[in-house]
């Protein structure tokens, strides 16, 4: 901008054309012209204003420093003497007794750019990406660096854990080889995408997972993209479930259940286990992460519950059991994770099953839905007093309509069965769709959903709903 | 553009021995005192005097450049004497009252020792001896107070309503904050909780808003002095701080924001809260609402002592909570009986204007060239149309209806309604709406209707509106995603929930917005 007069002026170049004589068209030219050189001017001007002021202030920066180095010590004892002229003198500026003159053009007499808060330079480039330039490992940079600009990585050069796909979302879309990669290592969130990915490299960042977060609510942790769904266990109240949530207080308030949540005290009173079959081991280890917001509750009280559970569980656990196993057959093939053992005393609980149901509909599967509210007439007309909790569960779902003796006798064999369907499941085995022998094809789906909230169902069922609806 | 001689300006009375004197700006650790050694010397060498005349003229000429046509500043005189306009930054010059286009501005320099020039088109300083453009911090504030607010002198509005003479103290600043670490940039993503992300672009627009950010930054709403539980706006405070003071880069997880969002139980937004997706515009009303309850009104649920008890929340204009100050203007819709002349005046306040693009779209003077905003706004708020109304004199049917904006807000959110039903079946409507960068609202205010030119300048300026955040839906109506891009300073990010990359502005410019945010230009 400074050489404006000096170099040529240059306009915009129109091609040669016969029909040049042309007055109105030399006047679009014209004025098409100028008004383009007034973009450029005004654009040239910002930068240059801003990069004129940071300069100018990096000079006074300097000099201050350097000031400061040299001050005379102030003498106390003399304090009433004239201070001396402090002056120091450089090539950009000059100082004098907290004043600083510049000296001459600091884009001349100044290279860096230092950050007037911090006094640390400022890096010019960024470090990776488009336009990137190595910076001097010797510096220490002031901490707002440029933005980085590269695919897949945002603007502080971060890359993220992909999510699965989801509705909306395909395979295809998500294909990106370093984050592809850096998945396969992380166990948990994103089993959905079933491509096998190549070796992590050695040397790439390392993609950022989703955190956890605490609920304000109740106070557990959470993988974040739960929290949402959690919600809705948690606080409720929001939307069309409000009312039937609040009904299902009323009606749990005996119990001592809350909605959503049982309390510990409901699960303390009922009586120890006997010998629960305990195949696998306790837990998984990624189960905190795999853990959604429908086993909100520590993982403490949950052993607690493991032993004290059971005798209450049988009664229940029939019906959990024989859709848990139906289940195997059905659209587990999302989920891979060990069920911890745990969780299926939980799946034995009213409470915590009005829950599951609750979550029931999330995943937005078509196919599940009709067969649901069909479940839930019948549950209406068989409701046995338990039962009608679940009508009233803020999923609605929980339809058990297995008669009680059916699922009394068959209550510990069936169990025995989820777990090794889920053993099979661990394997990594997706299972086929299932079709249900035995029993209306109604009361099947509604088992089958049941059976979902069995532990490592549920999570896959959590999972697979969190993809689902997940807007992205 | 030959070469030019000065040809002196008009429209520049020299108000003789302006009492007013001037000051040179302190000095501040980190500044140089002038722009260049050589406006030094004008300014510090010849005298209180000569720095007096030359801070006068300085501003002289800015009220020349912005104050009137740009005609004015642009038109310089030939040798012969003849009026020459151009496109082209003229000069103006700071010691007589010259104005010179650039090649003049060097034959000027020569015959009169006439040094500095005030540039016609943004009112920057030009040292001929510099052969540059110089930043002075003394008259550089003087610009950008001229260029922003049109005034040297007059305060904005919020400055008056939010700010305590004590609290500006350098002092008392000093010894009660931090300084906030040169990494934290308010720049980070806001984790998808699951079907949230139409909460998240909402979120992003509240923390790119120049008047929420300082109001939650100066401690509008202290957290730690609030009694009520899950408040909202200590969930914002908190999500601020989290923005400004922090250097983390990894997203945000705003639970609390969301659980305030699910424990507050406001009727018209009940249906709001679940794990579903749903309309960013809808979650905007309700953030605003609660907002403005918690910080202008009473809580409906608490009965407390408020010190700060506003006018409540019946009566929307005499709220002064910071949700009001930013979002709220006012419409006038203006019916005129056709027969006997009758008019009647109603005023309402908005939060937003919506831009039906259904109806919009439809129109033939649209049909023909692209949609665009302001044709869209010229189609609601500059022509009259056609309605029923019963006049109180002639009880005539028909009259016409002209709907003006009586008062704009500091922040403008224009919503593009996207959603057509048809039969009972909703869909989205895919036209594509231009919008600039830079929006000019003085068109569709009832002070356009006879345009008063001495001021219709500087009202125009206060009128213009900068591009701050556009809402984006991809995807259908059942399902899709919200994605916003936001501006900090002249850079533009994408925000994708918790992921943040650089966006061009050609790259927004082409995006099918749905929510756009404007933030009016003489506050920034």
């Amino acid at each position: 901008m400074s050489n404006n007069d000096n170099s040529p002026q240059t306009g915009i170049i129109i091609p040669p054309d016969e029909n040049r004589t042309d007055n109105m068209g030399a006047l679009a030219h014209s004025i098409l012209d100028d008004i383009v050189y007034n973009i450029i001017h005004d654009l040239v001007l910002k930068i240059h204003r801003e990069e004129k002021m940071s300069k100018g202030s990096t000079a006074a920066i300097l000099i201050e420093r350097k000031a400061a180095q040299t001050a005379p010590p102030y003498d106390e004892s003399n304090a009433a003497a004239p201070i001396p002229t402090h002056r120091v003198e450089v090539d950009s500026a000059i100082y004098e007794n907290g004043k600083v003159y510049l000296k001459e053009n600091p884009l001349k007499t100044t290279g860096e750019i230092i950050c007037p808060k911090c006094h640390l330079p400022r890096l010019l480039y960024p470090s990776d990406g488009a336009g990137a330039r190595k910076p001097d490992p010797l510096v220490e940079y002031c901490k707002k660096r440029p933005y980085i600009e590269k695919p897949y990585h945002d603007i502080y050069g971060q890359t993220f854990q992909m999510e699965g796909p989801g509705r909306g979302k395909k395979k295809k879309d998500m294909i990106n080889p370093l984050l592809q990669s850096a998945k396969e290592g992380t166990p948990s969130g994103s089993q959905d995408s079933p491509n096998p990915s190549p070796p992590p490299s050695e040397g790439l960042p390392k993609p950022i997972s989703f955190p956890h977060s605490k609920c304000q609510n109740c106070n557990t942790f959470l993988p974040i993209k739960r929290m949402n769904n959690h919600m809705v266990k948690c606080i409720g109240g929001g939307g069309r479930d409000s009312s039937r949530a609040a009904l299902l207080k009323i009606q749990s308030n005996g119990n001592g259940s809350q909605n959503g949540n049982t309390p510990p005290g409901s699960r303390a009173g009922t009586p120890a286990p006997p010998g629960v079959p305990n195949p696998k081991g306790k837990s998984s280890p990624n189960k905190r992460e795999a853990g959604d917001d429908f086993e909100s509750d520590s993982s403490p009280q949950k052993k607690k519950k493991v032993l004290k559970k059971n005798p209450a569980t049988k009664l229940k656990a029939p019906k959990m059991a024989k859709s848990a196993s139906q289940m195997s057959s059905s659209n587990l093939s999302f989920e891979q994770k060990a069920p911890g053992t745990d969780d299926e005393d939980d799946d034995g609980d009213d409470d915590n099953d009005g829950d599951f149901g609750a979550s029931v509909p999330e995943p937005k599967k078509k196919a599940v839905k009709p067969v649901l509210k069909k479940a839930k007439d019948l549950n209406n007309i068989g409701g046995a007093q338990p039962k009608k909790k679940w009508l009233h569960g803020k999923g609605g779902v929980k339809p058990n309509l297995a008669p009680p003796s059916e699922s009394l006798d068959s209550a510990g064999g069936i169990k025995l069965k989820i777990k090794n369907s889920n053993a099979a499941q661990n394997g990594g085995k997706p299972l086929p769709p299932k079709n249900i022998a035995n029993g209306s094809p109604k009361l099947h789906g509604a088992a089958t959903i049941n059976g979902k909230s069995a532990p490592g169902v549920v999570r896959a069922d959590s999972e697979s709903s969190q993809t689902l609806s997940s807007p992205n | 553009m030959s070469s030019i001689m000065p040809s002196s300006r008009p429209a520049t009375p020299a108000t003789p021995a302006s009492p007013k004197s001037f000051k040179i700006r302190d000095p501040q650790p980190g500044v140089p005192l002038f722009g260049c050694d050589h406006l030094q010397m004008l300014l510090a060498n010849g005298g209180p005097e000569r720095m007096n005349k030359s801070i006068h003229n300085y501003k002289t000429c800015l009220r020349v450049i912005f104050d009137n046509t740009p005609i004015v500043p642009q038109t310089s005189k030939t040798t012969k004497g003849h009026p020459f306009t151009t496109l082209t930054p003229n000069y103006l010059c700071l010691q007589c009252s010259a104005t010179t286009t650039e090649q003049g501005r060097r034959e000027h320099g020569a015959e009169f020792s006439h040094r500095f020039y005030v540039e016609s088109r943004n009112g920057c300083l030009y040292c001929q001896m510099c052969d540059d453009f110089v930043f002075d911090p003394t008259l550089e504030d003087l610009r950008l107070r001229k260029s922003g607010r049109g005034s040297y002198t007059r305060k904005r509005k919020l400055d008056e309503l939010f700010t305590d003479p004590v609290k500006e103290d350098p002092r008392f600043i000093a010894t009660n904050t931090v300084v906030a670490p040169c990494r934290a940039s308010g720049i980070r993503g806001i984790y998808n909780m699951g079907a949230t992300c139409y909460m998240n672009v909402i979120l992003q627009s509240f923390v790119h808003n120049p008047l929420l950010r300082n109001f939650y930054l100066g401690d509008g709403h202290q957290s730690a002095d609030c009694s009520y539980k899950n408040c909202m706006s200590c969930a914002m405070d908190d999500m601020f701080q989290e923005f400004y003071a922090l250097e983390l880069t990894t997203g945000y997880s705003a639970t609390n924001i969301l659980a305030s969002f699910w424990l507050s139980k406001r009727k018209a937004y009940e249906e709001l809260a679940t794990n579903k997706e749903q309309d960013a515009h809808e979650f905007f009303q309700f953030l605003t609402e609660e907002l403005h309850e918690i910080n202008g009104g009473s809580r409906p649920t608490e009965i407390e002592d408020n010190l700060v008890k506003k006018v409540k929340s019946e009566n929307d204009a005499g709220c002064k909570c910071i949700v009001h100050q930013t979002f709220y203007g006012k419409l006038q819709s203006t019916i005129t009986c056709q027969s006997c002349g009758d008019i009647s005046i109603s005023v309402e306040s908005f939060l937003d204007l919506s831009l039906g693009l259904d109806v919009l779209s439809k129109r033939k003077s649209l049909k023909a060239s692209g949609l665009s905003l302001q044709r869209c706004l010229d189609e609601e708020y500059s022509r009259p149309e056609r309605c029923e109304h019963s006049c109180h004199q002639c009880s005539k049917q028909e009259a016409k209806k002209q709907l003006r904006i009586k008062s704009l807000p500091n922040v403008l959110c224009i919503q593009l309604k996207r959603f057509k039903q048809y039969n009972g079946l909703a869909s989205k409507i895919d036209t594509k709406v231009s919008f600039p960068l830079q929006l000019e609202m003085f068109p569709y205010t009832n002070r356009a209707k006879n345009p008063d030119t001495k001021q219709s300048y500087e009202l125009a300026r206060s009128c213009t509106y900068d591009l701050q955040t556009v809402v984006v839906h991809v995807g259908n109506l059942e399902t899709g995603h919200y994605v916003s891009y936001s501006r900090v300073g002249d850079q533009w990010f994408k925000f994708n929930d918790h992921n943040v990359t650089l966006a061009t502005k050609s790259q927004v410019l082409s995006e099918q917005a749905f929510l756009l945010f404007y933030v009016v230009r003489s506050l920034a």
